[in-house]
């Protein structure tokens, strides 16, 4: 029985080891397989959104145009900035690489920082429609001098939402955007075309189907 | 467990007069002396297959499930035959050990160590199968429930795959202690008799400090009975869940309700089979002819005799239901399967099954062990078909006749098939040389030389002991050396 | 057969580098995932070492602990106005693929086209497509395309191959040496004016039409004889209350075929109008028509003009005239009772009637004419005056070969034509064209032609060029370019006009021409060309109230002598030459997915199997597969039988357009080419040909077959009924049916689904339905489906999410048939979703059964609990080894990867397009908004989807009408997919 005793706490030991092994590689792996969160890349161009949307107060989709409309918010063509660049700040070596670019008509890389995987389909203009702030998802960009990852971004995340949006009820503001006819209606005193009714009571989809396809 | 007031009626379940000493001597020696030439060749061969295997099903796994057979209209065929085969196969140990030790069967005592190790190796094949059939094996982890971070997203509880997957995992782990824990006596003799080195550190560490003292023996014999109960009705949820994989669909000829008994008895039925060819083998190779005796291989005989019954009863079933329900596509099915273009598979279903068990009706047949070899082969090979006529003849044609087509596998597949046989006699090959594979405790516990008065040997302890008989493990071996080497049937 | 495995090849892969950074589908996740499954390079071999190092699930849970590679965004410097990334183009077109010039959709996405579609305004297609315009897009984006012009084969600039062509004009010219300018029948006004001005500028320059079918020139030239006009008359179908066609198959291939669908689809739409017109067939082998048709004859291809001759001597019986030539002929092998039949049923109906005749056979057209003008059919269901006039004074290809013989030829252009591929005088052509100074192709790529030519100038796509087209008298389709031109290439017209001396931009000559031509005959109220070319270009078509020319009247003083030929002997074995639905003449064979749908009869894909009856096939002891050799004029072709129900016994028919050896590496030795079998008779090739021998060999040659038991064991899977059945009681054949609405029984497991917003259905006509199969390839391209190549098609692995399933009933001799498109029937107690261990297949809130790629592991469970076998698996990773045909992949699907199952989706992507869309404007889902791929291009409109929780939508309709039925409702699966019963008009039992 002694022996027995003594030999026993080895094996616990043993035993012990290999779990705490175990659970150290599972840690390894534990966290979500996408998760960028805090991902913060150098961009070629040092531009700011603190400076522009921030300081400046430009709208999101002065430049983000496919935002509102289309499934890519977009990044602005590079022609864009020159808009106004043509006159400000063009002394700046940020700008003049910008300049140069356009000058030789190349395009400029960015390095991607918000992505979510190909057989996830995001669509913008229905968020937007929906009424969402771009910082719910993007963060505070209007406050980062340079762009980074705030949010996980998981399947999880966006069904959190989803979810919560669903119990809450939400209604959808009056749409922006001009409807089907209403320009024409405006120009040419052809009928508008039927009012708007209350707005819709926000119903995120929790399909598969409505992300993976 | 050890019952020794044997009465002078009984027949001995050891033919040959042994002392415990020789017993130990006996059972230890296939492990304590180099392997014979006859291992080495089979050994050779079974390693050489397994590696073909393996290298095949690596092959299949890098380049796609398309290599195999399958089609838009048959998507399991071999893989899933030889799943439900080797699952089968997995029965019969647990079953020896388990059920016929409740029932106080003292016959099982020299075959249900081999039994249940071909239990585990046989679970170990079938396991295989459902992990490569996926077609994207290295996901297969997603069939486990965990928390993640997908939402969370879960697994589903309603399909019979996931079931599979909780009977199978709890099958094979109760298995492996059952037969682990009636391991440790005899590790522990090992143990003993091991000159220094690694072989004893292994085994002491293996023998978990058994230290043979009666309290050991009697927690030992209590775990072990519990262990029993809890294996027993296992044996019978295994192959009920893995019928529901086809009694709960849809498909003419899956959707059976006698599924769950009819796939109980035929995994019993080809489990016995397989192991009376292993320990026809066994027992020849090693001579232990004296411990797995005729009485032995007749008794698993009857049962197959009566497990066979079963199955064809199950067949008659299938098909008087099938008409009686009046369904056209379930008709169509059997009419099908016994007429149609794989009506050769049926055929050879039938006679394996259906008529050759009653072969062991006749007393010459059924103590040949070489037909009762022969017949055991047969067997195995007809629960195989059984299994491919169910999954490929249901599929091949059911609802719409558009889509009706045929199935032949390729070199793949029955490669991979073999493969497993591979893996399974190399897993027993090496079972034989490490572990004893007689449960040298048990059957001494039944030798006979209870009947005639060696009771009073002198060295035997007195009344507790003469209840236990593993002290003679202890004992110094000198009484009997010249026994063990004038035994001509112990390959030195 | 696994060590062997064939080269796959994938005509669907993605864009590499495409603005925006995103799809890049080599694997599942066109863009790349932190998993690093994606971290390895799109090559396939490297892919494949990957997963050999990649252990299995352990090693995956490693790898996917990996940060992610980095990822760029490239976007515009300038952007075009008109492009919003991530948002769908469309243009209005007109397609190219064959004689008929549908009218067209084009969908572009970041400038590249993805997706052709039918052109609902357009007032001759109506909004369908066929398999072939379908396809043009993957023709495209075709590898094998000629990139750049060439002399020899080796790359010249285009200004240095010019100066070469005028060159040699100007000597050939001088010289006065012929120059010959090869051509198909139908170019459009505005090519043809560039080929005026061309032979204006060169008076020894004449046209030669060349057409591989001749099916166009048969009836142009008997219009000649009959009305002493070359045209072809404008053909319609729903005026008529009788059609007796004779070997046309109007449904498949003949003329207009999508037109025609629609037309027929609406004179026999027994639940709308109460009454269907009778379909009457003789054909020598099964075709499409013959599959819809009410009452089929069969007989042999000689004997078809003496059947028509006798109809028509009785019909001038019934008119009380005498017409010469006709007396004189043998009486066919088709029986008293049944002529007399057909000529009653006509003559009934005259004036509503319509006799139409397939094949190139003059003599049979002419016979057809008279037969049209006896019933007085001419301006009513046939019209010359709304027709379209061919080419008058163009030479025959044997004249340009006597030429050639002669020598007395400068130059020949070959425009868009490739007669030494399939013209029995190819070979010949080919050895003459060596002799000649100037040779010159425009093919799209070195064909078998173009080979043989000194110059090669090739030409865009039809997606990457202008034109027009008069579809019939008063409609002028417009075709504009979808995107800029891929290659180095130009269009004829273009180059014409430069080789004429007055070199103009495609553009503006088109714009220039309308404006003369077109824009005067419209009375467009004061507003002017801009806004009326604006209009015809976004509509794709200009609609032109012109008077009416009087149609010349039928004269028969030619007949006699066209008929003279008429009485050809019926010897045994006569050997048809027949177009498929898909593949055509052949040229455009080096087509995935053409290749790769299954033929609407035969159901063969990847090669071209002869057709034998079934009696004569067992009286030979062939069976599927047996090659044998065909021997007629001296020529002899090895090809494997497929015994095909319907057939007569001494014909054999084999399809054209296969073993073509330049098409490119998808079309090149696939099948054999039969076209050397065909008979050149007093000039003109023939594609029937009597007195060839047929002879086993003893070889095997398996068989291609999506679908190989024609037969429904008594199953009610397909319901039809009699029209005087039907219209006694709606629920006629289709009383098995319980409840309508698919409530489906009483009893079930489940606790039902509820569905607040929308639940999605689909409604399939049987009735409607021809089988034509532009449904199959429209999915196939919407949904980025692989053609997975002959070798997995042999191993029943084909991809399509949708398919039409085929069943005969009856007489082998002259089965029945019955067309039933079968898609995934999104089932309300889906058996599928049960058994998928993952949730990778799980329902949806509006009723979709939804198949989620990424979560699949790949088990097939659920296709085998799946009881229509709907269900499709990646058996492979198709690589996709051609990075230009990735572009037609459409980016709002994604590309599976190997090892995962798919299916139908209802198009779940243009779901949520539109419901966004709705959303986006603030207004509620309108039926018919959405329309699913398969609907969308279905030539008959036979398939219908929208939301059954709409009392209103025509598919809640649909699903309570009296024929409505289900798939196995025993099963309680509860199935969204309504059939509706199939009507004939037999006149089986009550006459109508």
């Amino acid at each position: 029985m002694k022996d027995a005793s003594t030999r026993i706490p080895r094996h616990v030991l043993a035993a012990g080891w290999l779990g705490s092994l175990a659970a150290l590689s599972l840690a390894g792996c534990s966290g979500p397989v996408n998760n960028q969160q805090g991902y913060m890349p150098e961009q070629p161009v040092a531009f700011s959104h603190a400076v522009h949307a921030g300081q400046y107060g430009l709208d999101c989709q002065y430049c983000h145009v496919g935002a509102e409309k289309s499934r890519h918010a977009g990044v602005p063509p590079t022609s864009v900035c020159m808009n106004c660049h043509t006159l400000v700040k063009t002394d700046s070596p940020e700008i003049q690489k910008v300049a140069a670019a356009v000058a030789e008509n190349k395009p400029l890389a960015w390095v991607r920082i918000h992505r979510l995987p190909d057989h996830a389909y995001f669509n913008h203009a229905s968020h937007v429609g929906a009424g969402l702030e771009c910082q719910t998802c993007h963060g505070p960009v209007q406050e980062m001098v340079r762009v980074e990852q705030k949010e996980p971004m998981t399947m999880g995340w966006c069904l959190d939402c989803h979810r919560d949006t669903a119990a809450k009820q939400v209604s959808a503001p009056k749409p922006s955007a001009p409807r089907a006819g209403e320009l024409l209606a405006l120009s040419s005193g052809a009928p508008a075309p039927e009012p708007l009714k209350a707005p819709r009571v926000l119903q995120p989809p929790t399909d598969c189907s409505s992300c993976h396809r | 467990m050890s019952n020794q007031h044997l009465s002078p009626l009984r027949e001995p379940l050891v033919t040959e007069p042994r002392s415990l000493g020789q017993l130990t001597e006996e059972i230890c020696a296939p492990m304590e002396r180099p392997p014979t030439w006859k291992w080495w060749v089979a050994f050779g061969i079974a390693v050489s297959v397994l590696g073909t295997g393996a290298g095949i099903v690596g092959y299949q796994v890098a380049t796609g499930i398309g290599v195999w057979g399958l089609n838009k209209t048959i998507g399991w065929a071999f893989d899933i035959t030889n799943f439900v085969f080797w699952v089968g196969i997995g029965h019969a140990g647990t079953l020896i050990s388990a059920i016929l030790f409740l029932f106080r069967q003292k016959w099982r005592t020299s075959i249900n160590r081999a039994a249940e190790a071909m239990t585990l190796f046989a679970v170990m094949c079938a396991a295989l199968f459902p992990l490569i059939h996926m077609g994207r094996p290295w996901l297969a982890f997603w069939v486990m429930p965990y928390p993640n971070s997908r939402g969370s997203l879960w697994v589903n509880f309603r399909s019979p795959l996931l079931w599979d997957v909780f009977a199978i995992s709890t099958y094979f782990t109760v298995s492996a202690v059952f037969w682990y824990v009636g391991l440790i006596p005899d590790l522990a003799t090992v143990r003993d008799r091991a000159k220094a080195g690694i072989r004893k550190a292994v085994f002491k560490v293996m023998s978990l400090g058994w230290t043979g003292s009666n309290r050991t023996w009697s927690r030992y014999e209590t775990v072990y009975l519990l262990l029993a109960g809890l294996a027993t009705p296992l044996v019978l949820s295994v192959h009920t869940i893995v019928s529901m994989d086809f009694a709960t669909s849809v498909i003419p000829g899956w959707h059976t309700t006698i599924f769950p008994p009819y796939f109980v008895a035929g995994a019993v039925f080809s489990g016995f089979a397989m192991v009376l060819t292993l320990m026809i083998i066994t027992r020849v190779v090693l001579g232990y002819e004296h411990l797995i005796t005729l009485r032995h291989l007749e008794n698993m005989t009857k049962i197959i005799i009566v497990t066979g019954g079963l199955v064809s009863l199950a067949y008659a079933t299938e098909f008087f239901i099938a008409w009686y329900s009046g369904n056209p596509y379930e008709r169509f099915a059997f009419m099908n399967r016994a007429f149609g273009p794989y009506a050769w598979a049926y055929w050879i279903m039938v006679t394996c099954n259906v008529v050759s068990p009653h072969l062991f009706w006749f007393k010459k047949i059924r103590t040949s062990p070489a037909a009762i070899f022969v017949l055991s082969l047969v067997i195995n090979v007809g629960m195989w078909f059984e299994r491919f006529v169910i999954i490929v003849t249901s599929l091949h044609r059911d609802f719409l006749p558009s889509s009706w087509a045929m199935y032949t596998p390729t070199m793949v597949e029955v490669g991979t098939f073999i493969g497993t046989f591979g893996l399974f006699f190399t897993l027993f090959l090496l079972f034989v040389r490490v572990l004893p594979i007689i449960s040298i405790g048990e059957v001494k516990s039944v030798l006979g030389f209870a009947r005639d008065g060696h009771e009073a040997q002198p060295q035997t302890p007195a009344t507790p002991a003469a209840e236990e008989p593993h002290p003679a493990a202890h004992r110094p071996v000198a009484a009997v050396p010249l026994a063990i080497a004038t035994r001509k049937d112990v390959p030195v | 057969m696994s060590d062997s495995l064939p080269k796959y090849w994938q005509s669907l892969a993605e864009r590499a580098g495409d603005p925006g950074g995103s799809a890049q589908a080599h694997d599942e996740f066109a863009e790349p995932l932190p998993v690093g499954v994606a971290a390895t390079p799109p090559d396939a071999n490297s892919r494949r070492d990957f997963f050999k190092l990649m252990g299995l699930s352990a090693a995956a849970a490693m790898v996917a602990c990996q940060r992610a590679p980095v990822q760029k965004i490239i976007p515009y410097v300038a952007r075009p106005d008109e492009v919003t990334p991530g948002l769908a183009l469309w243009y209005a077109s007109t397609c190219n693929g064959c004689s008929a010039r549908c009218g067209l959709l084009l969908k572009t996405r970041d400038g590249r086209p993805i997706k052709v579609e039918g052109n609902d305004e357009h007032p001759v297609s109506r909004g369908g497509v066929c398999a072939v315009g379908q396809a043009s897009v993957l023709s495209l984006y075709d590898a094998s395309r000629a990139r750049f012009p060439s002399r020899a084969g080796t790359r010249v600039a285009w200004t240095e191959l010019d100066a070469d062509v005028t060159q040699a004009l100007r000597k050939a010219a001088e010289a006065g040496q012929g120059i010959r300018v090869v051509l198909p029948w139908h170019l459009g006004p505005t090519a043809e004016a560039a080929v005026k001005r061309f032979l204006a500028a060169y008076p020894t320059a004449r046209t030669v039409r060349d057409e591989p079918l001749g099916e166009l020139a048969a009836i142009a030239e008997a219009h000649r004889v009959t009305h002493g006009v070359h045209a072809v008359p404008d053909y319609r179908f729903d005026k008529a209350t009788v059609i007796a066609s004779f070997g046309a198959d109007f449904l498949g291939t003949w003329v207009s075929p999508v037109a025609f669908t629609r037309q027929y689809t609406e004179a026999r739409d027994a639940a709308g109008q109460r009454r269907m017109a009778r379909h009457y067939q003789v054909e020598a082998m099964m075709t499409l028509t013959g599959a819809s048709a009410d009452r089929r004859f069969v007989v042999a291809p000689s004997e078809l003009p003496l059947v028509l001759a006798d109809l028509v001597r009785r019909l001038a019986m019934k008119a009380g005239r005498e017409l010469p030539g006709l007396p004189t002929l043998p009486a066919p092998a088709l029986d008293e009772a049944t002529r007399e039949e057909l000529a009653k049923a006509l003559w009934a109906q005259r004036e509503g009637a319509l006799v139409v005749a397939g094949g190139d056979d003059v003599a049979t057209q002419v016979l057809v004419n008279t037969a049209n003008a006896l019933l007085g059919n001419e301006d009513r269901t046939v019209s010359l005056s709304a027709g379209t006039a061919l080419d008058a004074d163009a030479l025959s290809l044997e004249a340009l070969l006597t030429e050639l013989r002669a020598g007395t030829v400068g130059a020949v252009l070959f425009l868009g034509a490739n007669p030494v591929y399939t013209d029995p005088r190819g070979e010949e052509l080919a050895t003459l064209l060596k002799g000649v100074p100037l040779t010159l192709s425009t093919s799209d790529r070195r064909d078998e032609t173009a080979l043989h030519v000194g110059l090669h100038a090739p030409e865009p796509t039809a997606l990457e060029s202008w034109g027009d087209a008069v579809v019939r008298q008063g409609v002028v389709s417009l075709r504009q370019p979808a995107v800029a031109p891929l290659h180095e290439t130009r269009s004829a017209v273009e180059s014409l006009l430069q080789w004429a001396g007055a070199p103009q931009a495609h553009y503006d000559f088109l714009r220039a021409r309308w404006e003369e031509e077109v824009f005067p005959q419209v009375d467009a109220a004061g507003l002017g060309f801009g806004a009326f070319w604006d209009d015809a270009l976004r509509r794709g078509v200009a609609t032109l109230p012109g008077a009416r020319t009087k149609a010349p009247a039928f004269r028969e003083e030619g007949l006699a002598k066209a008929l003279a030929g008429v009485a050809r002997p019926s010897v045994d074995w006569e050997l048809v030459l027949y177009p498929t639905v898909a593949v055509r003449d052949g040229a455009v064979a080096n087509n995935g997915w053409l290749q790769e749908v299954a033929d609407p009869i035969t159901k063969a894909t990847w090669g071209n199997p002869a057709c034998i009856a079934p009696a004569r096939a067992e009286a030979l002891g062939l069976k599927d597969g047996d090659v044998v050799k065909v021997r007629a004029g001296g020529r002899t072709v090895s090809v494997p039988v497929l015994v095909q129900a319907g057939t007569h016994p001494s014909v054999i028919a084999v399809p054209v357009g296969y073993g073509r050896t330049r098409a490119g590496r998808v079309a090149d030795g696939v099948g054999v080419d039969v076209y050397p079998l065909t008979a050149v008779v007093d000039g003109r090739a023939r594609r029937s040909v009597p007195g060839v021998t047929v002879e086993a060999t003893g070889e095997q040659q398996a068989l291609a077959l999506t679908q190989t038991h024609h037969r429904l064991e008594g199953r009610p899977h397909v319901r039809e009924a009699e029209l005087a059945a039907f219209l006694a009681n709606p629920r006629a054949g289709n009383e098995a049916q319980s409840g309508h609405g698919g409530g489906g029984h009483s009893l079930s497991m489940w606790s039902g689904h509820e569905y607040k917003g929308h639940r999605w259905a689909l409604a399939v006509d049987l009735s409607a339905c021809t089988g034509c199969s532009a449904c199959v390839v429209s999915c196939q391209a919407e949904n980025n489906i692989p053609s997975v190549g002959r070798e997995e098609v042999l191993r029943r692995r084909e991809m399509h999410w949708m398919r039409i399933d085929r069943y005969y009933q009856g007489d082998e001799a002259n089965p029945q048939v019955v067309h039933q498109p079968m898609m995934c029937q999104h089932c309300e107690n889906a058996p599928c979703e049960t058994v998928c261990p993952v949730l990778a297949t799980v329902h949806s809130s509006e009723g979709l059964n939804q198949q989620v790629y990424n979560r699949c592991v790949g088990t097939r469970y659920c296709a085998n609990n799946c009881p229509t076998k709907v269900r499709r698996f990646n058996w492979f990773d198709y690589p996709h080894d051609e990075p230009l045909e990735r572009m037609v992949l459409n980016p709002d699907v994604v590309v599976r990867s190997r090892g995962v199952m798919e299916k139908c989706s209802m198009c779940v992507q243009r779901i949520q397009e539109s419901k966004a869309a709705a959303n986006r404007e603030g207004r509620p889902l309108r039926d018919g908004d959405i329309q699913t791929a398969c609907q969308q291009s279905c030539p008959a409109k036979a398939i219908h989807f929208g939301d059954a929780n709409d009392p209103d939508s025509q598919v809640a309709r649909l699903a309570k009408d009296g024929r409505a039925f289900r798939l196995l409702e025993e099963l309680n699966i509860g199935s969204s997919i309504t059939y509706l019963t199939k009507i004939r008009n037999t006149g089986s039992g009550s006459g109508t």
